[in-house]
């Protein structure tokens, strides 16, 4: 009985120690990360490194100090922000009829949509953005991520409107509310898990892209992946630097979705990933 | 007639037209984002417009296409890069994935915060994470190589060898997307039916049996949409490689995505990059149609 009970425990052992070696594997470059950004310059590329060096601020202070980083910051925000909101403004009343119409070749066609590469779709944007002066503007950056908004925030908003029955709306219809007031009253309030989630990957969507404000954004709109991108180039081998500024990048998107992580579980199970 | 009743014929109005004043913003936006576009880009392949000349593009007809065809080598070799790279990453995020799916599947204390710390590749801004995995495997002071001797093996260049920068790439795009193969195939893991399951253990199936025989086949549906996606993803993949390698050493990394961005933005040759482009699109229609057709035939018997 006794032999039992320990073998039981050795697998449990076992379990953790296999776990604990994969979680290893996927977070240790955050833990590289957080570590080098505290290293001093002569330090963080030492080859091997040195655990138990004092660390410093000094990385921190030269990203801040490169003066682009904020104004990349307060891009990166409007332009998320302005998204979220146009995003929901505009593709939850297409869910919602579309849930409620059961068009099913919307569904293939907004599958089909989400195949098209983005390079191929910057070609003739770039063009027409700068014909239409677009080019280096938070609308136009706006514009762009919608692309990839719209249709997945449709895929998803289309559960959830099929979860409210239609008896709430016609009880809310025969009380005099219009179709709209319903909407807006009603029915948006029942899919409010929805919205959350929408904003939750949204933030995260919007906020990692890279190739679209590489080419659209120029001087004035430059948003934060950018900025680390170019901030790389000018500081080849400085690792410490670098590190803070990578770190920099990401903190935003990290925190806001561990608030978050409810929603940004339900999102991605669902087979989220743009 | 008074003031209300007006206001009132409104309402009624857009009540009656509900459906369209709903779906018109949607539709006009991805209208002007995609169908326009498109046409634009399919149009710029038969012109030989340049971004750096005032000059108006002329209709060149096909030589766009016939030069990308059979005077530029490096066409083909990009386009074995791309699908290298799709179908590399996809296989080994799936695999990957579903080991740890069949390893974590199963109630343990703190599985909430172990879950939540291997999203992280995920959330992480991939310019970021692909700038730290550019250090991480650094051949001078990337500390990859270093932990690489605690093993006992000697050091790699990784990204900077012509061998090694594609393992290295694909390593980083089956790090970073692995935890969502693995939680889609958990989420479908858990959502099987037990009574199969239990009747081949009373058969004395084994272990191995089991995987093949039962949850493979239970778990298709997913394993399709996670091949579907992850592959049309693993074609269309531009950061990480832009960042790590920029498509070198020696254009060994040049997928079609950056031969496009080059052609385009660097070479400002505007005419050949779009022709580029709508191969590109050609190779990722065609794969999904293929992967259609094939579930389509698997479903029928």
């Amino acid at each position: 009985m006794n032999r039992l009970l320990l073998q039981k425990r050795v697998a449990r052992l076992a379990f953790y120690v296999v776990l604990g070696g994969v979680v290893l594997i996927f977070f240790f470059p955050f833990l590289w990360v957080v570590f080098t950004s505290l290293q001093e310059a002569g330090n963080a590329g030492a080859v091997p490194p040195d655990f138990f060096a004092a660390p410093t601020l000094d990385n921190y202070r030269n990203v801040f100090e490169e003066g682009e980083f904020l104004s990349c910051l307060w891009n990166s925000t409007i332009v998320v922000l302005l998204t979220l909101v146009a995003n929901l403004v505009i593709s939850m009343p297409a869910a919602y009829i579309i849930a409620r119409n059961r068009q099913g070749w919307m569904m293939f066609l907004i599958l089909f949509l989400q195949m098209a590469p983005w390079i191929t779709l910057l070609l003739p944007w770039y063009i027409i953005f700068k014909k239409l002066g677009l080019y280096d503007t938070y609308f136009g950056l706006v514009l762009s991520n919608l692309t990839f908004m719209i249709p997945f925030t449709i895929w998803l908003m289309l559960g959830f409107f099929e979860d409210v029955p239609i008896e709430v709306e016609e009880a809310a219809w025969l009380d005099g509310c219009s179709r709209m007031g319903t909407f807006i009253r009603i029915v948006v309030p029942l899919v409010k898990g929805g919205i959350i989630t929408i904003t939750t990957l949204g933030f995260m969507f919007c906020w990692n892209i890279f190739i679209f404000p590489l080419v659209l954004a120029g001087y004035d709109t430059k948003t934060l992946p950018v900025f680390v991108f170019g901030f790389m180039a000018d500081n080849q081998l400085d690792f410490g630097p670098l590190a803070a500024a990578a770190l920099l990048t990401m903190l935003p998107v990290i925190i806001f979705v561990l608030i978050n992580q409810k929603y940004f579980k339900q999102g991605i199970a669902f087979g989220g990933g743009k | 007639m008074n003031e209300s009743s007006s206001a009132q014929r409104i309402l009624d109005y857009t009540d009656r037209q509900i459906r369209w004043l709903f779906s018109l913003p949607a539709i006009v936006v991805m209208l002007c984002l995609f169908a326009y576009p498109l046409f634009r880009l399919i149009w710029t392949s038969f012109t030989n417009e340049l971004l750096s000349s005032s000059s108006e593009p002329v209709f060149i007809g096909l030589a766009n296409y016939s030069r990308l065809f059979f005077e530029d080598d490096h066409f083909w070799q990009s386009l074995w890069i791309t699908l290298y790279f799709a179908f590399g990453s996809t296989v080994g995020q799936l695999m990957l994935g579903m080991g740890l799916a069949l390893f974590l599947n199963r109630q343990f204390k703190g599985e909430a915060t172990f879950r939540m710390m291997l999203m992280f590749p995920i959330i992480a801004t991939p310019v970021a994470m692909s700038l730290v995995w550019s250090m991480l495997m650094n051949p001078m002071m990337g500390h990859l190589n270093y932990y690489l001797s605690w093993l006992g093996l000697g050091d790699a260049l990784w990204a900077s060898d012509t061998a090694t920068v594609m393992p290295s790439l694909i390593m980083v795009e089956v790090w970073h997307w692995t935890p969502m193969t693995m939680l889609v195939l958990l989420a479908g893991l858990k959502s099987l039916p037990r009574e199969p399951f239990e009747a081949a253990t009373v058969d004395g199936a084994s272990r191995v049996q089991v995987f093949t025989l039962i949850t493979l086949p239970l778990l298709q549906p997913y394993i399709f949409l996670l091949l579907l996606l992850r592959l049309v993803h693993g074609l269309k993949v531009f950061d990480k490689i832009f960042v790590i390698s920029g498509g070198g050493p020696n254009r060994a990394s040049e997928s079609l995505n950056i031969m496009i961005y080059d052609q385009a933005f660097g070479a400002t040759n505007f005419g050949y990059a779009s022709a580029l482009g709508v191969q590109l699109l050609f190779v990722i229609l065609l794969i999904s149609i293929i992967l259609f057709k094939f579930r389509q035939r698997k479903w029928s018997y």
